[in-house]
């Protein structure tokens, strides 16, 4: 805590602009004091008032500000779920109908039937007899 | 930041299925991409839980008739084939005066329990016929598969 004979020193240099902060710091203490010398009472009022101030938390956002952000929050939440429906829907389409397709001279069927009648017919394609095969074919495991 | 999270799920979805089509990375991914939807072609893809029961993931059969003029002739079509061969490490062909007749080629796996396959033959009147499939089934399972009974 600040002698009397510091504070006045300080409070000197406070008027004319010189203080650091952490002299100020050291005035608002010293004004906190109960007892004050007569002839600086008339002071304590500035330096209460500025140790209030600076006790005070940065002002709240106005409720304006915060609902801007409520919004923009909530459409990007809107806009995200709407893409990843999107991307799932686009998945399953991918991964479902066309996955499980034929064309057939350059037209899509997705009936499951005609679509595996036509891998049957490709495999039949591939397929070969005992003969065909005459030990060329086989992998070794099976020869 | 959880925004921009969001964002990236929602593009690893919509890429996605583009990456799960493994076989693309082969060359004969371009046969099936050009032979695929044009006339005269069929082209099968089939992930269902049918062929599961065959232990296959995935199955795309292509039978076609490749050009006779252009860059996309028989010759395109074998030369593509034999750019995928050389990753496997399996072979077993049929060859008719030099010229690929039918050819049977087992992949490495493109992941653990995942076989590949590409299968080719090539027919009466020009006519071809590709196949790729993915699954756990064995070289076995499919020869026996492709035996005729």
């Amino acid at each position: 805590m600040l002698k009397e004979k510091q504070a006045r020193e300080l409070l000197d240099k406070y008027f004319e602009g010189e203080t650091s902060c952490a002299e100020e710091q050291q005035l608002r203490s010293f004004f906190t004091q109960a007892r004050l010398p007569e002839d600086l009472v008339d002071y304590r009022p500035i330096f209460g008032y500025l140790d209030e101030e600076s006790r005070k938390t940065a002002p709240r956002k106005s409720s304006k500000a915060v609902r801007i952000r409520f919004v923009y929050y909530a459409v990007s939440g809107v806009a995200a779920s709407i893409l990843i429906l999107l991307g799932i829907f686009t998945f399953n389409r991918h991964t479902g109908q066309e996955m499980n397709s034929a064309y057939i001279n350059g037209e899509k069927y997705t009936d499951i039937q005609i679509v595996h009648q036509q891998a049957r017919a490709a495999l039949a394609e591939v397929s070969f007899s005992q003969e065909d095969i005459a030990d060329e074919m086989l992998p070794d495991e099976i020869k | 930041m959880r925004t921009y999270i969001k964002y990236l799920i929602v593009l690893l979805l919509l890429v996605g299925p583009a990456a799960m089509q493994a076989q693309d990375n082969l060359r004969i991914g371009e046969v099936f991409s050009y032979y695929g939807k044009r006339h005269g072609s069929t082209m099968v893809q089939l992930s269902d839980d049918v062929i599961r029961t065959y232990d296959m993931t995935l199955y795309r059969s292509l039978s076609f008739r490749p050009d006779e003029k252009g860059s996309r002739t028989l010759e395109w079509v074998i030369g593509c084939v034999d750019q995928d061969k050389r990753k496997a490490k399996k072979i077993k062909e049929t060859l008719l005066d030099g010229s690929l007749k039918s050819g049977y080629y087992q992949l490495p796996q493109i992941r653990s329990g995942v076989n590949r396959f590409i299968l080719f033959k090539l027919g009466d009147k020009r006519k071809a016929t590709l196949i790729y499939i993915e699954g756990s089934l064995s070289s076995a399972e499919l020869v026996d598969m492709l035996l005729k009974k």
